[in-house]
């Protein structure tokens, strides 16, 4: 059955998420495996059907997901560069900066 | 009767969007219908004494709050949006495109849509959503989601969907760059910095310019236009004291405008786009006879010397005088020189309104820069001596927006804002660059490049950071979502996004929208959205100029046909990728439970209960107790420029920048000081006098529209019976005004109600001649906007939607603003007869008072 | 007795009253007072606009017009027992008796009265009744965001009406009325070619069928406001130039254009003309500036760019280097 992995970095600055997270399948199954050290993650197995892949509980980061289809008879999976977001700091974005005090 | 025995909800019916509200009203409701819409009476619940309603005292003269709202026309007859006969009322897929077999991309604006369910709809979404991102990643789904429209909050109108597709890693941006006031941004931010806007600080301004002001120049300013859409009439009643305290306004544009109808003392009529050469005109006046103030610009400027030898003549041989600016700008000399001296006799101020061909046209950082040196050069910041805006007050939550009187809090729903948030996207498109991004054959290899991230907020330094579409490593766009179709008769030249929307490498293009218009037509899957009168929301109104308040908007009505909210839809679209994604998306809140939250974050929950404010549905905001004793626009600078510097490096106004001559050291278009730029790579002729000019000999005024908002209201019945809003043609339909001077009517033998073909090498539309002395001979006006109406889709339209041929180049080669207004244009008479047989199933298209209907596309 | 008032000096042309009486009467039945109005086609309060002047003296007047409520109205003369004046003022048509009565259309010599094709009933302005008898203000005044608009009692307003115009004739009784209607006006530059500058306190004289007298501004502008249409001779004169005299007669709005005034002997000057090479390029459009038609006895220059230099040249050599 195939393997599946991937790893969260920051969408803007490509650093490692490496202080940890949860990933979670859902769809044709449900289960969960940790967000490693190194911001890699590895499934060691999952059947053929149709899934959501999430990157949830990462601290200051929303939830980050990918859409996973695994046909009879593929390979592994990598599903790469989970790219994280940050948690806007303000509803307008940058402008904080300019806000007076 | 009357008013008794009806239900009235609270609602803002502005246009600003991105949950920014404005012209609340109340709507009367029975028996499920929308009786009327009246302005909002604050005094319902709270008193003036607990708003702290505010006195400005001018002269002996007084100008106060007023205790309703001012709503424009357009509040009023916004219920027929409601009940227009275009809306779209249930889910419709083009009838030859199939996700499994044929797409037939090049049929897109040509054929008809049949009718479907919202499940299958959504499968076909969903479906496509799966495989775009299984075969190329989630960068090739492209986001049209920008721009203005209906103010909602949790059902925002605009971008929903990009919080979903967040969740799943992004999308790729459609860059939306200011489109009413580019120079600003894209000019003088360089020259004083003052992002997020570029433009002046406002604080106090009302009170500045009343007391003491002589003169105000509203330049390339209709406060009795645009500001409809934002904040209602507040400025017209203000211009209107203005008059009464004999503070004379001069007003500076191509063409009468609503504003210059009703207020001017005095109209300066000046070709579309020619207000640089105006301004070295006067600057050089300055010069010869000393009406500047050195020791003002000495101690609060740099860079002017080298400046000063261009306007001198030093620098190319040709000094910018009166007689020489005359010969651009149509100016007579002798009312240059009387304009500069009274400027710098008379105490004088700046009005905009944004829109026009000052700031909207070629090279528009140009006359944007220059007006920030001019008002240097008479030292702004002194009494009396600032640039007022009428529109767009309180932006971005900035207390120096606000020229009128201070509020304690600017609130903000963000708790409840479910639409797109402002700030940097790492896969984005500039919106000026669709056209060219999609059909260019861009690859990750061999990108599309230009610079800046172009949001209208960022400082000036983002114009100098490189950027590529597709991103290295990433796929081109495969698949459009939009939420805003209008990029054909808003933007820079909608006969090459038409080209865009029918590209084979765009395999699907879902649309949701409340009515079928515009860029309606090339979609593949069009999903219903509804009005807000039918949405339950919450929203704060911080552009009234009154007072800052937040409302609770009951839904009026129930939805009509099929419709969701774009907030609804995208839950919809969220559940059928589980239900993890769709509590994410969700946050497990309901539209009750995000309300609340919107007002727990809005900064009222300081004020009062949620009960008490669901009890009164509305809270006024109190004036800030010591509002009068703010400084009023510059005058910290003018005061102290080192206590209060201008955000560059030097803290000063640079005449001169040195980021531009250091990172475009080659750029003749937007040089390191301002000047008059002819022509230039990008836009080599788009001047009278260059050489298409021989074909297209005037200058088109493409004002933001009168009797719309961009590109909203254009099907209003009651508005298309008013004669400057649509001229009737020969053959019964309304057309698109244009004014034309008597002179060039008389050149082109038209009159009054002909229809003519508005042209230029890139397609042509139509129009209604309205000929009158409003507009400036050399020049002719069709307000921006008009709704579609291909003929050929992609050459010419019969709705007068003059954007279509607008120049696709952008503002200048490393500016990637848009040009849609002072571009060159011909004028021909048509025969229409002639032309609806040469295009019978286009002029036959089945229409009512309101426009053609979208019976002509449903299959 | 309600009026309605009027103020020109305070009305931006919004349009919003004749909006307003749309959103109030379509699809939305007043019964006893009136039945829907139809979608289009009917302007119970009519906006009207008129342009008027030319390049670059040119200003839009805005006047709405009602049903005047008159006091001795045709439309009750024509049948009383339809129409019929309320105590407060407001002149009702019944909507139930009107039925079919397409004749009384045209007993308003004012052409307030409108025809209603598919309730086939005339109809007009009620001044709102049904609102005003809860204590409301009529829909159009309501929305007046300048304060343009007014309505109230006579008594309230009996400065005003004092010096106001009203649009229908007296013998009616018209109850509304209009203030600071703009009318006519004359205006013109006046300025010294010698110097290619403005002239500030000339002095113009009107005579003829009024009479005032007004100095030139500091950009050389002079206007003559609130004029009706006549005879009437201009005289500028200004110290040490050439007077001018021009007769007018007046049916529009008129710009009389810009008057070069000749230098008096002895108040010459000489100015060196500046270079073709320190100008640069000309006059931008093709042709120059033409003269359009005649407007009373005087021609009006049409364009400012008529200043724009004696041969105004087309260059089709291209760009301009700098």
């Amino acid at each position: 059955m195939p393997k599946v992995t991937g790893y969260m970095a920051d969408e803007l600055t490509s650093e490692y998420i490496t202080h940890g997270g949860t990933v979670r399948v859902s769809g044709d199954a449900d289960l969960m495996v940790p967000l490693l050290s190194n911001g890699a993650f590895q499934i060691d197995e999952l059947g053929p059907g149709s899934y959501v892949v999430s990157i949830v509980d990462v601290e200051g980061y929303n939830p980050i997901n990918k859409l996973l289809d695994i046909e009879e008879g593929e390979g592994d999976v990598d599903l790469g560069w989970f790219a994280g977001k940050a948690l806007p700091q303000s509803m307008w974005g940058v402008h904080n900066d300019y806000e007076e005090a | 009767m009357g008013r008794k025995g009806m239900k009235t909800y609270y609602k803002g019916l502005g246009f600003c969007g991105g949950g920014v509200n404005s012209n609340t009203c109340e709507v009367d409701v029975k028996d499920g219908k929308i009786v009327r819409t009246r302005p909002f009476q604050y005094d319902r619940c709270y008193t003036p004494e607990e708003m702290n309603a505010w006195t400005i005292h001018a002269r002996g003269s007084e100008y106060s709050a007023s205790m309703k709202s001012l709503i424009p026309p357009f509040s009023l007859v916004y219920k027929k949006r409601a009940y227009s006969t275009n809306r779209i009322l249930y889910p419709l897929k083009r009838v030859d495109w199939d996700p499994n077999g044929e797409r037939n991309p090049q049929n897109r604006g040509k054929s008809k849509f049949e009718r479907i369910s919202w499940d299958e709809a959504l499968d076909i979404l969903v479906s496509e959503i799966r495989r775009i991102h299984k075969q190329y990643g989630p960068y090739s789904i492209y986001c049209q989601i920008d721009g203005h429209g209906e103010t909602k909050t949790v059902h925002a109108a605009h971008g929903c969907q990009t919080n979903l597709l967040d969740l799943f890693g992004g999308y790729t941006y459609q860059g939306r760059q200011p489109d009413s006031w580019e120079g600003w941004h894209w000019g003088a931010k360089h020259v004083w910095g003052q992002a997020p806007l570029g433009q002046a600080d406002q604080y106090n301004l009302w009170m500045d310019v009343a007391q003491n002001t002589d003169m105000l120049m509203l330049w390339g300013c209709d406060m009795e236009t645009t500001t409809w859409s934002w904040e209602g009439q507040q400025s017209s009643k203000l211009c209107f004291w203005f008059t009464e305290l004999g503070i004379k306004q001069v007003y500076i544009c191509p063409d009468v405008n609503y504003g210059a109808a009703c207020h001017a003392d005095k109209w300066i009529p000046v070709l579309p786009n020619t207000d640089a050469a105006l301004q070295l005109g006067i600057i050089y006046t300055w010069l010869e006879e000393g009406l500047w103030d050195e020791e003002y610009v000495k101690t609060h400027a740099t860079g002017y010397e080298v400046f000063f030898d261009y306007v001198l003549g030093k620098e190319d041989g040709i000094p910018k005088t009166p007689k020489w600016a005359e010969g651009k700008c149509g100016v007579p000399a002798r009312q240059i020189k009387a304009l500069a001296r009274q400027w710098n006799k008379q105490r004088t101020s700046i009005g905009h309104g944004n829109g026009g061909s000052y700031i909207r046209s070629i090279y528009s950082h140009e006359p944007a820069r220059l007006e920030v040196l001019a008002m240097c050069m008479q030292a702004i910041g002194t009494p009396g001596r600032n640039v007022m805006k009428f529109i767009e007050w309180q932006m971005m939550g900035q207390k120096s927006a606000m020229p009128g009187p201070r509020s304690e809090l600017i609130p903000y729903p963000g708790g409840a804002y479910k639409g797109w948030m402002m700030g940097f996207k790492k896969s984005f498109i500039p919106k000026t660059l669709f056209p060219q991004a999609v059909t260019g054959g861009w690859t990750a290899e061999n990108p599309l490049t230009w610079y800046s991230f172009p949001d209208a907020s960022f400082p000036a330094d983002q114009q100098f950071i490189p950027y590529q579409y597709p991103l290295p490593g990433a796929e081109p766009i495969h698949m459009i979502w939009s939420d805003a179709p209008c990029w054909t008769t808003c933007w820079n030249g909608g006969n090459a996004a038409i080209e865009a929307y029918r590209h084979p490498s765009i395999e699907f293009i879902c649309t949701e929208h409340i009515w079928f218009e515009n860029d309606c037509q090339f979609a593949d899957l069009l999903l219903p959205v509804n009005t807000k009168f039918e949405e339950e929301d919450i929203n704060c109104d911080t552009a009234s100029g009154d007072f800052n308040y937040i409302v609770y908007e009951g839904q009026c009505i129930e939805p009509i046909g099929e419709s969701k909210s774009d907030y609804e839809i995208a839950c919809e679209v969220a559940k059928r990728f589980g239900p993890v994604i769709y509590e994410q998306f969700t946050k497990g809140q309901s539209i009750e439970d995000c309300i609340k939250e919107g007002f727990e974050t809005s900064g009222c929950q300081d004020y009062l209960s949620y009960d008490t404010f669901r009890q009164n549905e509305y809270f006024i905001i109190p004036t800030a107790k010591d509002w009068e004793d703010d400084p009023r626009g510059h005058a910290p600078f003018a005061e102290n420029p080192h206590e209060s510097p201008m955000q560059t490096a030097n803290g000063l106004i640079n005449f001169y920048s040195e980021e531009l001559a250091t990172v475009f050291p080659d750029d003749e278009e937007r040089p390191p000081y301002p000047k008059w730029v002819e022509t230039g790579i990008n836009h080599p002729s788009e001047r009278l006098g260059t050489p298409r000019a021989k074909d297209y000999p005037y200058l088109i005024v493409s004002n933001h529209p009168r009797w719309r908002c961009h590109a909203q209201l254009d099907d209003i019945t009651w508005l298309r019976e008013i004669e400057t809003c649509k001229v009737q043609g020969p053959d019964g339909y309304l057309y698109e005004p244009v004014w034309m001077n008597p002179v060039d009517a008389q050149r082109e033998g038209v009159k009054t109600g002909d229809v003519v073909k508005v042209f230029n090498d890139r397609g042509w539309v139509l129009g209604g001649v309205y000929v009158t002395e409003r507009i400036v001979a050399g020049s002719v006006l069709q307000d921006h906007g008009a709704r579609v109406d291909a003929i050929e889709a992609g050459v010419s339209d019969r709705g007068g939607a003059n954007n279509l041929i607008a120049p696709t180049a952008t503002t200048s080669k490393n500016a990637v603003g848009e040009v849609t207004s002072g571009f060159l244009v011909g004028i021909e008479k048509v025969d229409v007869d002639a032309l609806a047989k040469e295009y019978p199933e286009v002029f036959s298209r089945v229409r009512d008072d309101g426009g053609v209907l979208i019976d002509n596309w449903i299959a | 007795m309600k009026v309605f008032v009027f103020d020109s000096a305070k009305c931006n042309g919004c349009y919003g009253c004749q909006l307003a009486c749309k959103d109030e009467h379509w699809n939305n039945e007043w019964l006893p007072y009136a039945l829907p109005q139809p979608d289009t086609g009917h302007f119970w309060c009519k906006m009207t606009q008129t342009d008027h002047g030319q390049v670059p003296k040119v200003r839009v007047e805005y006047k709405p017009l009602f049903c005047n409520h008159c006091d001795d109205a045709p439309c009750i003369k024509a049948d009383p027992e339809v129409s019929f004046k309320r105590s407060d003022g407001l002149v009702i048509m019944d909507p139930m008796k009107a039925k079919g009565r397409r004749d009384l259309v045209d007993s308003c010599p004012y052409g307030a009265i409108y025809w209603n094709e598919e309730l086939e009933v005339p109809q007009h302005c009620t001044g709102c009744a049904h609102l005003v008898d809860e204590g409301e203000l009529p829909h159009c005044v309501d929305v007046c965001a300048t304060g343009a608009l007014r309505f109230g009692e006579e008594e309230e307003f009996a400065d005003e009406i004092a010096r106001a115009e009203t649009v229908a004739s007296a013998e009616h009784g018209p109850r509304v009325y209009y203030l600071d209607l703009p009318h006519l006006f004359i205006g013109g530059e006046v300025w010294d070619p010698a110097l290619d500058e403005v002239i500030e306190g000339a002095k113009i004289t009107l005579s003829g069928d009024a009479q005032a007298v007004t100095n030139s501004d500091e950009f050389g502008d002079f206007w003559f406001r609130k004029l009706d249409p006549g005879a009437y001779t201009l005289t500028i004169e200004a110290p040490g130039f050439v007077s001018q005299t021009v007769d007018v007669k007046l049916e529009k709005s008129l710009n009389v254009g810009d008057f070069p005034l000749e230098r008096e002997a002895g108040n010459e000057v000489q100015v060196p003309k500046e270079s073709e090479a320190a100008i640069g390029r000309q006059a931008p459009i093709d042709t120059p500036d033409v003269q359009v038609g005649e407007l009373g006895d005087v021609k009006a220059s049409m364009s400012v760019m008529s200043q724009a230099g004696e041969d105004a040249i087309f260059d089709d050599s291209g760009i301009t280097s700098k």
